[in-house]
């Protein structure tokens, strides 16, 4: 018995056991014997787990989200639910004045902090700078984690400090010791004046917070001049801090004592219930439900686990590869294993030994692959602007773990099976030559086939997402997004004097003003037609804005210029408005807003996709506003002009607007993102199409060519009696034709529910498959395969017969 | 030291039957050359294999030296096998990956023989079988008459008691064949147990006995007037 596992896996006094070092040297020359075939295997099996890499490390970016907040767990959201017509939904808001009020009335929860958010400039001596900022209450920095670098974050307490991060603090005073230094708040036409309170280590980008700078939320007053510290209909974000677990009942209840201060101002937006959000997993949750929210959110679902899913499927297939080509090889070491086993080599060493020599080359794979993992997190993260992933494997157990799990994982994979298959044999089968394995057997057509299912299923997805893209890009949106500017002005008196500026330029064909417009601010709002009642989106605008904006008037007509009537009872609505209350004839129909106002349709326009293709399109009413409260400068200008107006209304800006800073933007910007995620999965399915298919047309070539040199004699002996080339190529490949076909109609089933599962989770509005994908996929999956084994079977078919049965 | 009592091997596939080995009795002494002979298909390398402990029989009994050894599990048959059997085949069976030393290294390794005697006692054979020139060399490397010297070697190097050979010319012309057969009779002189099966009465000639077997059964056994006990 003790013979056993002795041999061959232990290192004796030093010196290497004899037996591993016979090991060794046949592994490493036979490995020389099929070089090809092993170098395929070892970097398919590197970028396998080059993508396993990746996928951790994006992985891993969503489940550290927020954990480096070290309260994390005693930290909650209030957020409310709101039911509305038998609808119950989660905002990620509550009003402002539940701040004040749940500190001075719940004293369990230990720390309170609002948060709302707002664009200024930041002025530093006199030069301008973009200034997101937050408001926030003192207790901010006790509650959420910051590294600060210089100041006190006590020092929040101090209305007239302003806390930065380092980023921003280089940016604007070139370091970031500058606790101390004078900051110029720009407030539309107003300066305020701070000093620097503190300067803290940028949040990581898996953090819910990455505002730029941060103040006193008193402060806030000043830059929302209509809101009071009372006033229920203002929001604001708001979290507490609620150290002992068993009181979060107690406060969920006493919260709802609050409702009806909300509910008495807002009977459009009755609050059902004010509920405590755990902080941990807010993030993800948020982005799941599309919850409305101040702060960032965690990736995508379909980000998290598409890349996870497909580098899963790589490393598979390269398993795959690696079981078959380690099967139709060993094929040529039967002789060997006959001999062991005359020598009296136990089963479990030929085991041992075999799964050894797989796990030797998953190793030299797996540290190939270390070095391709970077390679590809670094295109990844070129991928992504606001994802920018290290890998760190040191302090990293988990991750060492999940290589090792990967390198044992294929290791078993591609070797038991050949291990204890081919050591189950008899040495006298083996050695009387009667035994030819090699080449194909059901196993090996299985794994073959799923291979080709895995590589489809990649190049549909890649193919139907380059689809999807040039049909999102076509997609009539409703509005002319690709010749618009629009910038922000604080009033009707600068909207006037920057359109008078503007109009000199004979290349803006239009220039219109509004309060609100699509993609920038909307509200909604409730309204209601007989007993039916809707929320819709609602923008006020001014003159000329259908035109400038390239809206199309279906039915009805425009507002008129400066008529009062228009601007108290007018509306113009989008089809699907029409379409939700079921109007055949829009035109005249009078709806009723906020219970009081009576409205009339005069017009209706082509339906407007209001939130992009992200969400379902919700349906728009457009109500009249008069110039006073313009804040929008939306201009039309033919696209090959654009650039040229768009440096021209800077320059004008710079003129009449000295201590602000720019901002106009092309329309067609705000869209980019959409665009951006396309692209992004488009380059991330080519790549995996790529790799798939080169992998699985290595490991059709692998059992292609071990095929052919097992049935090199029957070729041999065919031709002798008269086959063709012809006849013998498909000899070779029929067998090779039914798998492909096989792998054809998987491939093209899992595609079909894959693609629509991602989209279908990233967008409302998408091109899923459609025939053209299926048959352009499984064309190009032919030709490669064809054009890989093309040569081989040729040559193979065209030999002399002559060299083949010779060797007998 | 080897005796078998009514063996039988019956080789059953997919309904066929074959009985390879019907009934065998035969004993063979140490330091025996016995060569077996009969048409092809009779059972001669069935019989060898079962000798050589590679194979089962399916009944009767087999004595291998005073073990009964009919009923091994592989892994016991394995264990016996080391070092006390060498087997010599038709063709020759080198691993192609291993060089000529390292081939008839491999026994050793598997006994657990330690270096420097492995070293001493590969050298001796390949001495002896005057291939020491070819210890680097790889098995494709080599002629077919070296190559089944290489075999021989590898047979001989663990000093086994029984040596089986089948068809150990089969692949060589007659020079070769010639000289594999005299090195064959003087490890037997030198005590090692041999049996061979061969389709030449040539080679034949070499060995004390000859046993005919056709269709699974001893036919005659020839024996030599000039061998002793
Ligand atoms: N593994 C096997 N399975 C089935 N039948 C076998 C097997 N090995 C040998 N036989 C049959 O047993 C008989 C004896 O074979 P064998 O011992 O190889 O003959 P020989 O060596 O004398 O030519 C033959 O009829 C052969 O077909
Ligand atoms: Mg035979």
């Amino acid at each position: 018995m003790q013979p056993l596992i002795r041999d061959g896996s232990l290192i004796t006094n030093s010196t290497l056991n004899p037996m591993i070092k016979n090991y060794l040297l046949i592994t490493l020359r036979s490995m020389m014997k099929n070089k090809l075939f092993i170098l395929i295997n070892v970097f398919g099996l590197a970028i396998g787990i080059g993508c396993c890499i990746v996928a951790y490390f994006n992985w891993e970016f969503d489940t550290i989200f927020n954990t480096h907040h070290v309260h994390a767990d005693k930290i909650y959201r209030v957020s409310q639910v709101r039911e509305f017509e038998g609808t119950e939904r989660l905002y990620g808001y509550t009003s402002l004045p539940m701040g004040p009020t749940v500190r001075q009335n719940i004293p369990d929860a230990e720390k309170v902090t609002r948060l709302n958010r707002s664009w200024s400039n930041f002025k530093v001596e006199d030069n301008l700078f973009p200034g997101g900022i937050a408001y926030v209450d003192p207790d901010f920095f006790e509650m959420f984690s910051f590294e600060f670098i210089h100041g006190q974050p006590a020092d929040l307490k101090d209305k007239s400090k302003v806390f930065l991060s380092d980023e921003q603090a280089k940016r604007l005073f070139g370091s970031t010791d500058v606790v101390g230094k004078q900051l110029t708040q720009v407030l539309g036409t107003e300066l305020k004046e701070f000093t620097v309170g503190g300067v803290f280590k940028k949040q990581p980008q898996s953090s819910s917070f990455r505002f730029q700078a941060y103040m006193h939320f008193d402060n806030f007053f000043d830059d929302a001049k209509d809101v009071k510290e009372t006033d229920w209909k203002t929001w604001t974000t708001m979290f507490v801090m609620i150290p002992n677990p068993t009181r979060v009942n107690a406060i969920h209840k006493q919260l709802q004592a609050y409702r009806e201060n909300n509910n008495k101002v807002r009977e459009d937006f009755i609050v059902k219930e004010y509920v405590l959000d755990p902080f941990v997993g807010m993030a993800q949750r948020d982005e799941i439900n599309d919850t409305w929210n101040e702060t960032w959110d965690a990736n995508p679902r379909s980000a998290v686990y598409a890349p996870t899913i497909m580098a899963v499927l790589v490393l598979l297939i390269a398993c795959f590869n690696m079981t078959n080509t380690s099967i139709a090889i060993s094929s040529r070491r039967l002789k060997e294993i006959g001999i062991r086993k005359v020598m009296g080599s136990m089963r479990a060493q030929l085991i041992v030994q075999f799964i050894g020599e797989t796990m030797f080359i998953c190793f030299l794979s797996l540290v190939i692959g270390l070095f391709l993992g970077e390679v590809l997190l670094n295109a990844w993260n070129s991928l992504w602007e606001e994802m920018k992933l290290t890998s760190h494997y040191i302090d990293n157990p988990g991750f060492v773990l999940f290589l090792v799990a990967v390198l044992l994982f294929t290791g078993l994979i591609a070797g038991s099976y050949p291990a204890f298959y081919i050591s189950s044999f008899e040495p006298v089968g083996i050695l009387k030559g009667k035994l030819k394995l090699g080449g194909t057997n059901l196993f090996t057509r299985v794994l073959l086939c799923l291979q080709y299912a895995i590589s489809l299923l990649a190049i549909v997805c890649s193919i139907a997402f380059y689809q999807n893209s040039k049909y999102q890009r076509d997609f009539d949106l409703g509005f002319n997004e690709e010749s618009v500017i629009i910038a922000y002005v604080e009033n009707g008196n600068e909207y006037e004097t920057y359109r008078n500026a503007l109009v000199q330029n004979k290349d803006i064909l239009s220039v219109a003003g509004s309060k609100h417009s699509i993609f920038s601010q909307r509200y909604k709002d409730p309204v209601k037609y007989e007993s039916k009642q809707f929320e819709v989106d609602i923008i006020d605008v001014g003159d000329d804005y259908l035109k400038t904006m390239g809206l199309t008037l279906t039915e009805g007509r425009d507002f008129q210029k400066d008529s009062e009537t228009d601007r108290k009872e007018s509306v113009i609505i989008t089809q699907k408005m029409a379409d939700i209350f079921k109007w055949e004839k829009p035109l005249g129909k009078e709806i009723l807003w906020h219970d009081t106002v009576k409205l009339y349709v005069v017009g209706v326009v082509k339906d407007v996709y209001t939130v992009g293709l992200w969400a379902q399109m919700e349906p728009m009413m457009i109500r009249y506003t008069n110039k006073e409260q313009y804040t929008h400068v939306i201009v039309n200008a033919p696209i090959e002009k654009l650039t040229a107006v768009n440096a021209f209304m800077e320059k004008e800006w710079k003129q009449i607007f000295p201590n602000r800073l720019y901002n106009g933007r092309y329309l067609y910007e705000e869209m980019k993102e959409a665009f951006t995620v396309n692209d992004n999965i488009v380059k991330m399915f080519i790549f995996l199409g790529i790799v798939a298919m080169i992998l699985s047309a290595t490991g059709l070539f692998t059992l292609v060519s071990l095929n052919i040199i097992k049935k090199m004699k029957e070729i041999g002996v065919r031709k002798v009696l008269g086959a063709s080339i012809v006849n013998i190529t498909r000899i070779i490949n029929t067998e090779f034709v039914i798998i492909l076909l096989i792998a054809s109609v998987l491939g093209c089933a899992l595609g079909y529910f894959m693609v629509d599962l991602l989209m279908g989770s990233i967008w409302d509005y998408y091109q899923s498959t459609t025939m053209i994908t299926f048959i352009v996929s499984i064309v190009v999956m032919f030709v490669i395969s064809a054009v890989t084994i093309g040569y081989k079977v040729f040559s193979a078919a065209s030999m002399n017969p002559v060299n083949t049965l010779r060797d007998e | 030291m080897i005796k078998l009592k009514n063996l039988e091997k019956v080789y059953t596939t997919e309904e066929v039957e074959t009985t390879a080995l019907n009934n065998i009795n035969l004993e063979i002494k140490e330091g025996e050359f016995v060569a077996i002979m009969g048409p092809s298909g009779c059972g001669k390398s069935t019989l060898l294999n079962i000798l050589g402990l590679l194979d089962n029989p399916s009944g009767g009994e087999y004595y291998f030296g005073e073990h009964e050894v009919a009923k091994y599990s592989e892994r016991q048959r394995a264990q016996l096998r080391k070092g006390s059997i060498g087997f010599v085949f038709q063709s020759f069976n080198l691993i192609d990956e291993l060089t000529v030393f390292e081939n008839v290294e491999l026994p050793l390794l598997y006994m657990k023989v330690p270096a420097a005697e492995r070293k001493q006692r590969v050298e001796e054979v390949l001495e002896r079988m005057n291939i020491m020139h070819r210890r680097n060399h790889f098995p494709q490397q080599l002629s077919g008459g070296q190559q089944q010297r290489v075999a021989i070697s590898r047979a001989i190097v663990a000093k086994p008691r029984v040596i089986l050979a089948d068809e150990p010319t089969g692949n060589l012309d007659s020079a070769n064949g010639e000289e594999v057969m005299k090195l064959l009779s003087q490890l037997n002189e030198e005590g090692t147990t041999i049996v061979m099966v061969t389709h030449s009465p040539y080679d034949a000639n070499y060995a004390h006995r000859i046993v005919n077997l056709f269709d699974g059964k001893v036919v005659t056994e020839n024996i030599k007037e000039h061998f002793h006990i």
